[in-house]
């Protein structure tokens, strides 16, 4: 008896019976994972303090933000839309040269011989079109809830920036499968920036690296579209998001407004 | 046990700051923790829009047509769906209205919307104008995007989406 007791205090004896439990008590887990359980208040609040990835929500949130009809999430949806063309666009990176014909043929490669080829180009292409009309309908929410009042304005004008980048980072992705549908697009997308007074042909040269849609505008467009509009837009949305978090949900301000309105009219 | 307790009859159970008993009636805790309540729900939302676009990616093949040939113009050219709304506008002005005024000034009025809604309130009956303005101008863009993408055939020519449906997406 005395001696079962005491296999039961030995280290690998917990770690056989109780991984789980052994596996969080271990210094590599609690110096990773530094918040207790998230089972008490204050096990809760320290998660979202210490967590970095937490540290983009508010550690307390108004309980009228949980029914979903309140935000629709559509920000929320737009924002996994965005990690979901990341992750896929990754995958297409792998098996694409933003190169004429190159760019082509490639396409081909992919449908036909990599492996979940097509249903991740699938996936990417219809994140783009959902996000697109994502983006639109949360700016529309956000209007009509009257959301981009003071203190919220600055934050719109963001908003209306991540908009504008969506739909430029879904215009200059439509290029790069360099098919007949990708260049008429383009082509005819394209020049309407040749209609801007003053600057002209040279905005339109400028974006496409010569006079035409040709492999310059190719290789221009997949640079855009892979690196410098992401990395923006990562940044904005980081913004976007922590002004939301500073500024805090405007429904909950409305709540206030009415329990004020409701004491004045009590008084 | 209030029951077995006769009304009128109190019990000094505690002295404590009067702060302390004022602070618990002035501010009724109407939020809750991040961590689980709204984190559960993004998870499940996040879940949700996952599932929407596999199934998207299951059902509908992403399109591919033959390789680009600038000397070969293909009866449609029509823009991405989002612009198409622009290219139907182009069909109707000249393209400096068209292409940069109208398309401008739109954006300009959408970044410029919060500061120039001087009206109080956040109430849709507290700023009737900007609602106004704002309705009509996503109506002109959502009636626009429809016919360029649904009602628009060769040429630009006008044919009805249950005759023929001209959309690439």
């Amino acid at each position: 008896m005395a001696s079962g007791r005491g296999i039961r205090e030995k280290g690998w004896y917990r770690a056989l019976i109780h991984p789980g439990e052994s596996f969080r008590s271990s210094e590599v887990y609690r110096s990773a994972i530094r918040h207790p359980k998230p089972e008490t208040p204050r096990g809760r609040a320290l998660t979202s303090f210490q967590s970095f990835f937490l540290h983009i929500y508010p550690v307390q949130v108004p309980r009228k933000v949980l029914s979903f009809r309140s935000t629709l999430r559509l920000g929320f949806i737009g924002s996994v839309l965005f990690i979901i063309l990341f992750v896929s666009g990754m995958y297409l990176m792998f098996f694409y040269h933003p190169a004429v014909p190159e760019a082509y043929f490639d396409m081909h490669t992919l449908s036909t011989q990599v492996a979940f080829g097509q249903f991740v180009r699938n996936i990417h292409r219809w994140a783009a079109h959902l996000m697109v009309l994502v983006v639109c309908v949360h700016l529309m929410r956000v209007f009509y809830a009257g959301a981009y009042k003071e203190p919220r304005q600055f934050n719109w004008v963001i908003g209306v920036l991540l908009l504008l980048l969506t739909l430029f980072m879904s215009f200059t992705g439509d290029l790069l499968p360099w098919d007949q549908l990708a260049f008429w697009a383009i082509t005819v997308g394209t020049n309407i920036a040749g209609y801007v007074p003053m600057l002209g042909d040279h905005a339109r040269q400028i974006l496409l690296g010569g006079t035409d849609v040709g492999a310059p505008a190719l290789l221009r467009f997949y640079v855009l579209h892979i690196y410098f509009v992401p990395a923006l837009m990562v940044v904005l949305i980081c913004i976007h998001i922590w002004r939301v978090r500073k500024d805090g949900f405007a429904i909950a301000d409305r709540e206030n407004e009415d329990a004020h309105a409701e004491e004045t009219v009590d008084a | 046990m209030p029951d077995t307790e006769p009304e009128g009859r109190y019990r000094l159970l505690g002295v404590v700051p009067r702060e302390a008993q004022q602070r618990e009636t002035q501010e009724p805790d109407d939020t809750v923790f991040t961590w689980p309540h709204f984190l559960i729900r993004h998870a499940v939302v996040a879940g949700a829009t996952v599932a929407v676009v596999f199934l998207l990616a299951i059902l509908f093949n992403a399109p591919l047509k033959d390789m680009a040939n600038p000397s070969q113009t293909p009866p449609v050219a029509k823009a991405p769906w989002y612009f198409a709304g622009l290219q139907e506008l182009l069909s109707h002005y000249q393209p400096m209205v068209a292409g940069i005024l109208m398309p401008g000034a739109a954006v300009l009025f959408l970044f410029a919307l919060p500061y120039l809604d001087r009206a109080k309130g956040w109430r849709i009956r507290d700023r009737k104008m900007i609602v106004v303005v704002f309705t009509v101008l996503a109506l002109a863009a959502l009636v626009l995007t429809l016919i360029g993408t649904l009602f628009r055939g060769p040429e630009w020519s006008w044919v009805w989406p249950w005759k023929h449906l001209y959309v690439e997406l």
